[in-house]
C-alpha cells in the first residue's frame, strides 16, 4: 500500500478541563490521553500497522511534539520486541513474507496554527503519493482494509474521501456535546456515481441565520441530496496525489510537476492497481484559502462541486456502516464513550485480574487499573478505568469513570461517571455524578456534586464561562476542531467570489 | 354559485351508502393559460393527446383505483364537459362509479375549488384529489395502502402526495420545479418550495427552518421528482382550505402553509413511485408526454387499449398504431411512434415519423411531417413541411405550407398556400382577447394560479387582433395571431414563461434532453449574469450600446462595495471611483447613483440578514460613506440629483418600508453635513405633487415641514438676538 499516513495531534480544547493549556505546567497533550489505560494515539498507530501504510507521520504542535515522543518510547520499543518475537516464530513458518518490519515513525513539528496550514505549508512537499490524513484521537473496529478498498473504488473525478460516522452516543444530558452538523451529501439510489460530499453546516451558524439555505444550484446539479443531522467527521480524508497538485502554489508546480510525476511513474511500473484505467482528472485551480481547519478547506472542496458552472472535481463521502463502532475523543463525552468501548472490549476478551487490590474489594472484569495502584478493602470498582499510581481508600464505589494517573481517592467516595485528571485528591465521603475534576484540583470532604466542572482557575460556577470563553478565543488554533464560523454575509462573499463571471 | 347537478339517471336512488367507498375529486380547470389559444374554444381536459381526449386518462386511471364516485369540477367550459360525460361511456349504467359535475363558476383557483366542495358537503372520508390532465401508470392500490398505513401510524397525517422519480423522464418536469425536502426514515414532507429553473439568472437558496428540523434525524432534498397531482386527502382537507381562504394553489400555498406551520400539526406525506405519472401542463409536456406514451412508457395505458368504444387501434412495430379504415399511399413511409386515426388518407411519397395524426384527415402527396401533432379532420396540401407543431382539428393548409418548430395552429384555421409560417407562431381561428387581469398577474408570479385560463372570452371588435394575419396565412387564409401574454416584457420570469408557452424546441431545452439527466445545460447562460460581489441580480440589458454605461456600473458597484466591506478610507475609494469614472468617461451622475445603489443594497443587506433595524442600518451606513457625496457634488442642482437618486433607488430595490428608508437616508445626509436645507426644499418643491411618489415620501415630507419650521424658529432666535 503506497500510502503516506499523517497524524494530526490536536490540543484537545473540547477536552478541557482534562487538557488545559492555560497553565504554566503544561498537562498531557492530548494524544497522550489513556482511554483505557494507553495513549489514545497507540490505538491509531495500531490501527495503521494494520493498514500497512508507507510511512507514518505524527504532527504536532512544536511545544508538544517532544513529549508525545517521550511518551511513545515505550510503546515504540514494544513494537520492535514484538515484531523480533513474531519473527523468530515465523522463520519457521511459510508465512514470512506476511512479515512487514514495523515502519519507522517521523515527529514532524508544525508551527501552523490550523491544520489546513499544516497541510499546505509544511507537509505539502513530503508528499510524494496518495496520502491520508487521521486525527490522533480515534478507537474504532473497523479495519482499515475496508477504507483502503473504497478509496481505489471511489469515481475518478474525486479528489479525496472523506469518511464520516453516525453518531452513536445517544444521551446528550452532558454538557460536552460535540457540535452538530447539517452534512449534506448525494444520494446514490439510482445512479452509478457514489455518494459525494457536498457541504457542511454546524447548526450552531444555522441557528444564527435563522434559515437553513441550500443552494438552488446545488439541488440542480445533485437533485437528491441527503442533509443528516447524526453524521459526524471522523477526521479521516484518504487523498489523492491530485490534491497535492491543487493545492501547491502555482509558482513551485511547474518545478515540482514534472519530477514528481516521473517519480509516480516508477511507481505505477512496478504495481497493479485499478488507477491503470483512472481518467486523468482535470484539476481547475481556484484560489482555496487553507488557512482553517482542514474540515473547513476539504468543505470548500466539496463546495466546488456544485458552485461552478464547468464540473469540478468532488470529495467522496464514505459513511461508515451503523453495525460498526467508531470513537473520536475530541470532547469528554466520547472520550468517555471511547474508553467504555474498549473496557466492554476488554471484558470480552479478558477474564478476570486482580492486582494490587486485596481480596476484600471488588474489581469488576470491564475494569482496568493501571500499576502501583493501592485499592483498599470493600471498594467497588466497575465499568472504570484507573491510571497508575492512584491510591484508593475503603469502601469506594467507583462506576463508569475515568480516573487518571496519581489520584488520591479517599474512604468513603461514591464516583458515577466522572472524569478526574492527574493528581487530583477527593476527600472522604464525597459523592460526585457526572463531573469533570481538573488536576491538582482538591475536592473536600463530604461535598456531593453533581454535573458540574471542577477546575482550579476559578469558581465552579464561572468554570463553564471560562472555558466557552476559551474555547472561542483559541478556536482557530485548534487541529480537530471544526467550527463553522462564517457568517452569512462572509459566506455569500465567499460564493461570488469563486464564481466565474 | 349553480346547484350541484347530480347526473346518472335511475342509479342514484339506490346506492347503499357505504362508508369506504372511494371518492374522487377531478379539477377540470388548470387555471392556467397555457394552452391558449386552444383552450380558448375547448377546455384543456377535452384537448386529444394521442387522439384522446385528456379527462379519459383521468377517469380510466380512476376506474382502476376503484374509486366509486367521481366529482368533476368544472368553472371554464362547463357545458362542454357536461355534455361530454353525458355521451360517454362513464355515464352508461355500467360504468365503473357515478359520475357528477360540480359546476363552480366563481372558482378561480385550487382553493376555490376546495372550499366550494366543502360548502357542498360531499366529501364523507379520504378522498382522491387529482388533475384531469394526468397520465399515469401508478398502482393506486399501493399508494392507498401507504395511505392507509402511515395514517395508522401518524394521526395528523391529511394528504398524500404521488411523487414519480424522474430519472427517465427527466425533461417532463421543467415547468413547474419544485424541490420536496422528505424526511428520510418515514417521507413525511417537512418543506416545499418552487425553486428557480436551472437556467435563472437569480441566484438563491431554499431556506429552511431549522425548527421544522428538529427531531429529525436525516432529509432529502428531492429535486428530481415529478409532481403527479394525484393526491388522497383526508376528509380534513376542504375544512383547512376554508379555514385559510388565502390559500390558492395546492402546493405552493397549502402544502407548504400545512408543513411549516407548527400550529396545524399536520403531515404531509410523499409516495415516491418508479411508475408514471404526469401532468400535461404545458406544450412541452404535451409533447413529452405523447412520445412518452406511443413509447409504452405507460404500459399498460397505451393506445391499443382503445378506451374510447369507436377506438380500432391496432399496435404494430416500431411502436406504429393504426386504426381501421386509414388508407395509406403506397409510397408513403410511417416511421416509428406515430398513431393514425381511422378514415385518414395518406398520400404518395409523404413521410411521417413521431407523429399523431387525428380521424378523417386527408394528408397529400410528398409531405414531411415529424414530431406533430394533427388533430381530427385536417387537410393538409402537398409538399408540405411540418415540423414540431400542433396543428388542431379542421384546420386547412395549403400545399407548400411550411411550418417551423413550435406552432400551433388553432381549431378551424386556413392557410394558404406557399405560406412559411416562423418558430412559435401561434394562430386561432377567431381574435381571443386576453384578461386583462390574469395577463398582469402571469407577469408577477411565473406559477399562474388565479388566472381564469380557459375562460378566456372571445372578443370581437378590439383595435388590431381582429385583422386577419395575412403576412402569415395568406390572402385566403383564415387566422389571427395570437399574441403571447408574455412577449412584451423582458424581466427573467417571463423568460421562463416564453420558454413554456411554445413547443420545447429551443436550442437550450433540447440540449437539456439530450443531454444526460444531471447535467443542466442551462447553466451558461446563468453565470453570465452574476453580478459582482453582490447577493442581489438587477434587471441587465444586453443591447450593446449600454455597454458602457453597464460596464461602468457594474464596475462602479463592484468599487464602493468593495470599499464599504474591506472598511477603506474615503480617500482610497473616491480615488478608485474617480480612475473608474475617466477611464470610462461617464458624468458624475453615473458616479453617484453606483454610490448609492452600493450604500442602499449594503443597508437592505443589514436589514435582510436582520444585524440591524432599518433605521440604525441607514444611519449606521450613511455616517460612514456619506462624505463620498461631497466629491460627487458640486452645485445645487448636483445635490438635487443626488436626493432623486435616492429616492428611484429605494423604489427599485424592494424595502420593506421604503418611506421609513427615505426618510431616514435624508435625515443622516442632513445630519452628515452633505445636504443643506436649500437644497432639499427645492428638491421637495419639485416632488412633492408628483403622485407616483406619494407614498415614498410620506415620512419625508413630515420631516420637511418640521426641517422648515425648525428652520423659522432658529432664524426667529438669530432675530431676536
Amino acid at each position: 500500500m503506497n500510502l503516506q499516513a499523517f497524524i494530526f495531534c490536536g490540543k484537545g480544547n473540547h477536552l478541557s478541563p482534562i487538557v488545559d493549556q492555560h497553565f504554566e505546567h503544561r498537562s498531557t497533550p492530548k494524544a497522550l490521553l489513556p482511554i483505557g489505560n494507553r495513549p489514545m494515539i497507540e490505538y491509531v498507530i495500531d490501527w495503521c500497522d494494520q493498514a500497512n501504510f508507507k510511512e507514518i507521520n505524527i504532527v504536532a504542535q512544536v511545544d508538544e511534539i517532544e513529549q508525545i515522543k517521550e511518551g511513545l518510547t515505550t510503546f515504540l520499543e514494544l513494537r520492535e520486541k514484538q515484531f523480533e518475537a513474531l519473527s523468530k516464530v515465523l522463520t519457521q513458518s511459510y508465512h514470512t513474507n506476511h512479515l512487514h518490519k514495523p515502519i519507522v515513525i517521523n515527529f514532524i513539528s508544525s508551527k501552523c496554527n490550523n491544520t489546513g496550514e499544516k497541510l499546505t505549508k509544511e507537509l505539502l512537499p513530503r508528499i510524494t503519493n496518495d496520502f491520508v490524513l487521521l486525527p490522533c484521537d480515534f478507537v474504532t473496529d473497523v479495519p482499515p482494509q475496508i477504507l483502503y478498498d473504497h478509496f481505489l473504488n471511489m469515481d475518478d473525478n474525486n479528489l479525496a474521501m472523506s469518511v464520516y460516522y453516525n453518531n452513536q452516543i445517544e444521551n446528550s444530558d452532558r454538557r460536552h456535546m460535540g457540535k452538530q452538523f447539517f452534512t449534506v451529501y448525494s444520494n446514490n439510489d439510482d445512479l452509478s456515481e457514489r455518494s459525494v460530499l457536498l457541504d457542511i453546516y454546524s447548526k450552531e451558524n444555522v441557528a444564527k441565520t435563522k434559515y437553513l439555505q441550500i443552494r438552488n444550484h446545488m439541488l440542480w446539479r445533485y437533485p437528491n441530496a441527503t442533509v443528516s443531522t447524526k453524521l459526524l467527521n471522523s477526521f479521516i480524508y484518504y487523498c489523492s496525489y491530485d490534491l497535492v497538485k491543487l493545492l501547491r502554489d502555482d509558482k513551485s508546480t511547474d518545478r515540482n510537476d514534472n519530477s514528481s510525476d516521473e517519480e509516480s511513474m516508477e511507481i505505477d511500473l512496478t504495481e497493479i492497481k485499478p488507477s491503470y484505467f483512472k481518467r486523468k482528472n482535470k484539476l481547475i485551480k481556484d484560489t482555496i484559502n487553507s488557512n482553517k481547519s482542514l474540515a473547513k478547506v476539504f468543505r470548500d472542496l466539496a463546495r466546488r462541486s456544485w458552485q461552478h458552472e464547468e464540473k469540478r472535481s468532488t470529495v467522496a463521502i464514505f459513511i461508515l456502516p451503523e453495525v460498526t463502532s467508531f470513537y473520536r475523543a475530541n470532547n469528554l463525552n466520547s472520550f468517555m464513550e471511547a474508553n467504555r468501548f474498549i473496557l466492554k472490549i476488554k471484558a470480552q476478551s479478558f477474564s478476570k485480574q486482580g492486582k494490587t487490590a486485596p481480596t476484600a474489594s471488588v474489581i469488576g472484569i470491564d475494569s482496568i487499573v493501571g500499576q502501583d495502584c493501592t485499592i483498599l478493602e470493600k471498594t467497588n470498582i466497575k465499568m472504570s478505568a484507573i491510571g497508575d499510581g492512584c491510591k484508593i481508600g475503603k469502601r469506594c464505589r467507583i462506576v463508569g469513570s475515568i480516573i487518571l494517573s496519581n489520584v488520591t481517592i479517599e474512604d468513603d467516595v461514591t464516583l458515577e461517571n466522572v472524569i478526574i485528571g492527574e493528581h487530583a485528591k477527593i476527600s472522604i465521603k464525597s459523592k460526585l455524578t457526572n463531573c469533570d475534576v481538573e488536576e491538582h484540583y482538591v475536592v473536600p470532604s463530604r461535598s456531593v456534586l453533581k454535573g458540574e466542572v471542577l477546575s482550579r482557575s476559578e469558581g465552579n460556577s464561572d468554570v463553564e464561562a471560562s472555558s466557552n470563553a476559551a474555547e472561542s478565543t483559541t478556536d482557530d488554533d485548534e487541529t480537530d476542531e471544526e467550527t463553522d464560523e462564517y457568517y452569512d454575509d462572509e459566506e455569500f462573499d465567499d460564493d461570488d467570489g469563486l464564481f466565474e463571471r | 354559485m349553480t346547484p350541484k347537478q347530480k347526473r346518472g339517471t335511475a342509479s342514484h336512488k339506490d346506492v347503499v351508502e357505504q362508508d369506504d367507498r372511494l371518492q374522487a375529486v377531478v379539477l377540470t380547470d388548470s387555471f392556467e393559460t397555457r394552452f391558449m389559444p386552444l383552450s380558448a374554444v375547448k377546455p384543456r381536459c377535452l384537448l386529444p393527446l394521442a387522439n384522446i381526449p385528456l379527462i379519459e386518462y383521468t377517469l380510466e386511471f380512476l376506474a382502476k383505483a376503484d374509486v366509486k364516485e367521481v366529482y368533476l369540477v368544472c368553472s371554464s367550459h362547463a357545458d362542454q364537459i357536461n355534455e361530454y360525460i353525458e355521451n360517454s361511456k362513464w355515464n352508461l349504467p355500467w360504468s365503473p362509479f357515478k359520475v357528477s359535475t360540480i359546476i363552480s363558476p366563481e372558482s378561480r383557483s385550487v382553493g376555490d375549488v376546495m372550499r366550494d366542495i366543502d360548502n357542498r358537503g360531499v366529501i364523507n372520508g379520504d378522498f382522491v384529489l387529482i388533475s384531469g390532465d394526468v397520465i399515469s401508470n401508478v398502482q393506486f392500490d399501493k399508494m392507498l395502502d401507504f395511505h392507509k398505513k402511515t395514517h395508522a401510524k401518524d394521526k395528523d397525517h391529511i394528504l398524500t402526495m404521488c411523487l414519480s422519480k424522474a430519472i427517465q423522464h427527466y425533461k417532463t418536469r421543467s415547468i413547474e420545479p419544485a424541490t420536496f425536502i422528505l424526511d428520510k426514515s418515514n417521507s413525511r414532507c417537512i418543506y416545499y418550495e418552487n425553486i428557480d429553473k436551472p437556467h435563472s439568472k437569480i441566484k438563491s437558496a431554499l431556506s429552511i427552518d431549522p425548527e421544522l428540523l428538529e427531531d429529525v434525524k436525516e432529509f432529502s432534498l428531492r429535486n428530481d421528482l415529478i409532481d403527479c397531482r394525484i393526491d388522497i386527502c383526508s376528509a380534513q382537507v376542504p375544512p383547512l382550505f376554508q379555514d385559510n381562504f388565502d390559500y390558492q394553489t395546492l402546493r405552493e400555498d397549502f402544502v407548504k402553509g400545512v408543513v411549516s406551520s407548527d400550529l396545524l400539526k399536520k403531515g404531509v406525506y410523499a409516495y415516491i413511485t418508479d411508475e408514471y405519472g404526469s401532468r400535461v401542463d404545458s406544450w412541452q409536456a404535451y409533447d413529452e408526454i405523447s412520445q412518452d406514451f406511443l413509447g409504452r412508457w405507460v404500459y399498460p395505458v397505451v393506445l391499443e387499449a382503445n378506451p374510447l368504444e369507436e377506438n380500432t387501434y391496432s399496435y404494430e412495430s416500431p411502436h406504429i398504431y393504426k386504426e381501421k379504415d386509414v388508407v395509406l399511399a403506397e409510397s408513403c413511409k410511417i416511421g416509428k411512434c406515430t398513431a393514425i386515426g381511422s378514415g385518414t388518407k395518406i398520400g404518395e411519397g409523404t413521410f411521417i415519423q413521431d407523429c399523431v395524426i387525428g380521424k378523417n384527415c386527408s394528408i397529400g402527396k410528398n409531405i414531411k411531417i415529424s414530431n406533430s401533432y394533427i388533430w381530427d379532420n385536417t387537410v393538409i396540401g402537398d409538399h408540405s413541411v411540418i415540423t414540431h407543431s400542433i396543428v388542431a382539428s379542421d384546420v386547412e393548409l395549403g400545399s407548400k405550407v411550411i411550418l417551423n418548430d413550435g406552432c400551433v395552429i388553432g381549431f378551424d384555421v386556413k392557410i394558404d398556400s406557399g405560406m412559411i409560417l416562423p418558430q412559435g407562431s401561434r394562430i386561432s381561428s377567431s381574435p381571443i382577447e386576453t384578461d386583462v387581469p390574469s395577463v398582469f398577474e402571469e407577469s408577477l408570479s411565473a406559477d399562474s394560479n388565479s388566472s381564469g385560463e380557459e375562460k378566456a372570452s372571445f372578443a370581437v371588435n378590439k383595435k388590431n387582433r381582429d385583422i386577419i394575419a395575412i403576412e402569415l396565412v395568406g390572402p385566403n387564409g383564415i387566422g389571427y395571431v395570437y399574441e403571447s401574454d408574455y412577449s412584451d416584457d423582458d424581466d427573467d420570469s417571463s423568460i421562463s414563461n416564453h420558454v413554456s408557452n411554445t413547443l420545447v424546441h429551443h436550442v437550450e431545452e433540447l440540449y437539456l434532453s439530450d443531454d444526460s439527466i444531471r447535467s443542466t445545460s442551462a447553466r451558461t447562460k446563468k453565470k453570465r449574469t452574476m453580478s459582482s460581489g453582490s447577493m442581489y441580480t438587477d434587471r441587465e440589458d444586453y443591447e450593446t450600446e449600454f455597454e458602457d454605461e453597464e460596464d461602468f456600473e457594474k464596475e462602479g458597484i463592484a468599487t464602493v462595495e468593495r470599499a464599504i466591506e474591506n472598511n477603506h478610507d474615503l480617500d482610497t475609494a473616491m480615488l478608485e471611483l474617480n480612475t473608474l469614472r475617466m477611464s470610462m468617461n461617464v458624468t458624475y451622475h453615473e458616479v453617484r447613483t453606483v454610490t448609492i445603489k452600493s450604500i442602499l443594497r449594503r443597508i437592505n443587506h443589514f436589514i435582510f440578514t436582520q444585524t440591524l433595524g432599518a433605521k440604525e442600518a441607514v444611519s449606521k451606513v450613511f455616517s460612514q460613506w456619506s462624505a463620498l457625496f461631497k466629491r460627487q457634488c458640486f452645485d445645487p442642482e448636483d445635490y438635487i440629483d443626488l436626493i432623486n437618486i435616492v429616492m428611484e433607488e429605494i423604489m427599485k430595490i424592494d424595502f420593506d418600508k421604503p418611506n421609513l428608508i427615505l426618510f431616514a437616508s435624508l435625515n443622516s445626509l442632513y445630519e452628515n453635513d452633505i445636504l443643506e436645507e436649500s437644497s432639499i426644499y427645492s428638491w421637495w418643491d419639485t416632488i412633492s405633487e408628483d403622485p407616483s411618489y406619494s407614498n415614498v415620501v410620506s415620512l419625508t415630507s413630515k420631516w420637511v415641514e418640521w426641517l422648515k419650521t425648525a428652520d423659522e424658529e432658529s432664524s426667529e432666535e438669530d432675530d431676536d438676538e
